[in-house]
């Protein structure tokens, strides 16, 4: 991390260093490496796609840069930055400018747990982890950022509720409709076990 | 209550929440801040392409009116008759606008052939030289109603 303070006070200085510039990037090194895997896994939640993901990242910290002299103002810093990050993730996916979901096999190799499982059994069970992930879309909005940010265990309900800008309890009620309404339609689909 | 497939969202979830970004994204992503903070600031010349091409562009449009315009101004002759003063308007008005004739306008000679109408007793005298038909223009009258009583107009 010590490299990069060094170098990013290079670059966000050209002409000269002050103290205030060197402290703001030693801040912003410091969050890609506190954060950047927290705001991946937020991006991933909704891109499914690693380099989509990881682009998402990289917008949200230019995104912090360009702001940067907000930075002291900032009270928690996990949220505004998971909330540019959601914010990123949302136009994008507006947009349509994503990749298709899930063409790089890599991540289901990052994602699933390297047990002792077989190969099979992984496969199937990657296969239902797309069916259920494709019955999560079909959900209605709210009720399904609810539950893609409460899969990210790094956020508390409160987190969640500040990126969305509502209550915990609105939230909470979200989560409980969102998991009800995906296991009816689980039912529905007949998705094996 | 539990739901019957509550064990099974948990768990795609949970490998939903739990995904690893690929290894060195730090490095990346401190490599794509440092490329976009060494981008140079935006000046005057680094406009975008579009917006200079319309400037130039209105530029020219107003250099050929302006030109065509002053061009005009310079070969349209004094036409003699009224000329009003101070009436000019300002703006691209080559064909309305009103100039001063920049010396007065000579009074033609007699014998130019112009203007040879003269009145005489508030009556109108033609020129002895005017060639003209005899009698006056009248409608022929149809063939098949004749009108004894229409003035002969013949002298």
């Amino acid at each position: 991390m010590s490299s990069y303070s060094g170098q990013i006070a290079g670059w966000m200085t050209p002409a000269f260093t002050s103290a205030t510039s060197v402290d703001t990037s030693e801040t912003i090194t410091a969050l890609v490496a506190e954060y950047s895997s927290t705001l991946y896994r937020v991006a991933y939640s909704v891109m499914r796609n690693s380099a989509e993901a990881e682009d998402a990242v990289q917008e949200a910290f230019l995104r912090v840069l360009k702001h940067r002299d907000k930075l002291s103002e900032i009270r928690d810093l996990r949220v505004w930055l998971v909330r540019i990050t959601w914010n990123v993730v949302l136009d994008r996916k507006r947009r349509g400018k994503t990749r298709p979901e899930n063409d790089d096999i890599a991540d289901y190799t990052r994602v699933l747990p390297s047990g002792d499982r077989r190969a099979d059994d992984e496969i199937i069970s990657s296969q239902e982890y797309g069916r259920i992930l494709a019955l999560v879309d079909r959900l209605p909005a709210k009720e399904r950022q609810a539950l893609l940010l409460s899969a990210v265990e790094e956020l508390s309900t409160a987190q969640i509720a500040s990126v969305l800008k509502t209550t915990e309890s609105s939230v909470r009620s979200r989560i409980f409709r969102a998991r009800r309404e995906l296991s009816a339609l689980l039912e529905k689909e007949g998705v094996s076990q | 209550m539990k739901e019957p497939h509550d064990d099974r969202i948990d768990r795609a979830l949970r490998r939903l929440g739990t995904a690893a970004p690929r290894e060195g994204v730090e490095a990346r992503i401190v490599a794509k801040l440092e490329q976009a903070a060494q981008e140079k600031a935006p000046g005057f010349f680094s406009l975008p392409r579009l917006a200079a091409m319309f400037a130039a562009a209105g530029t020219l449009c107003a250099v050929i009116v302006a030109g065509s315009v002053t061009h005009s101004h310079r070969i349209l002759p004094v036409a003699p008759g009224v000329q009003l003063p101070g009436i000019s308007q300002p703006g691209v008005g080559a064909a309305s606008a009103a100039r001063v004739a920049p010396q007065p306008v000579k009074v033609p000679p007699k014998e130019r052939p112009r203007s040879v109408r003269k009145t005489e007793n508030g009556r109108a005298v033609i020129s002895p030289d005017a060639k003209k038909r005899g009698g006056v223009a009248a409608p022929k009258p149809l063939a098949a109603q004749p009108t004894p009583e229409a003035p002969d107009t013949t002298e």
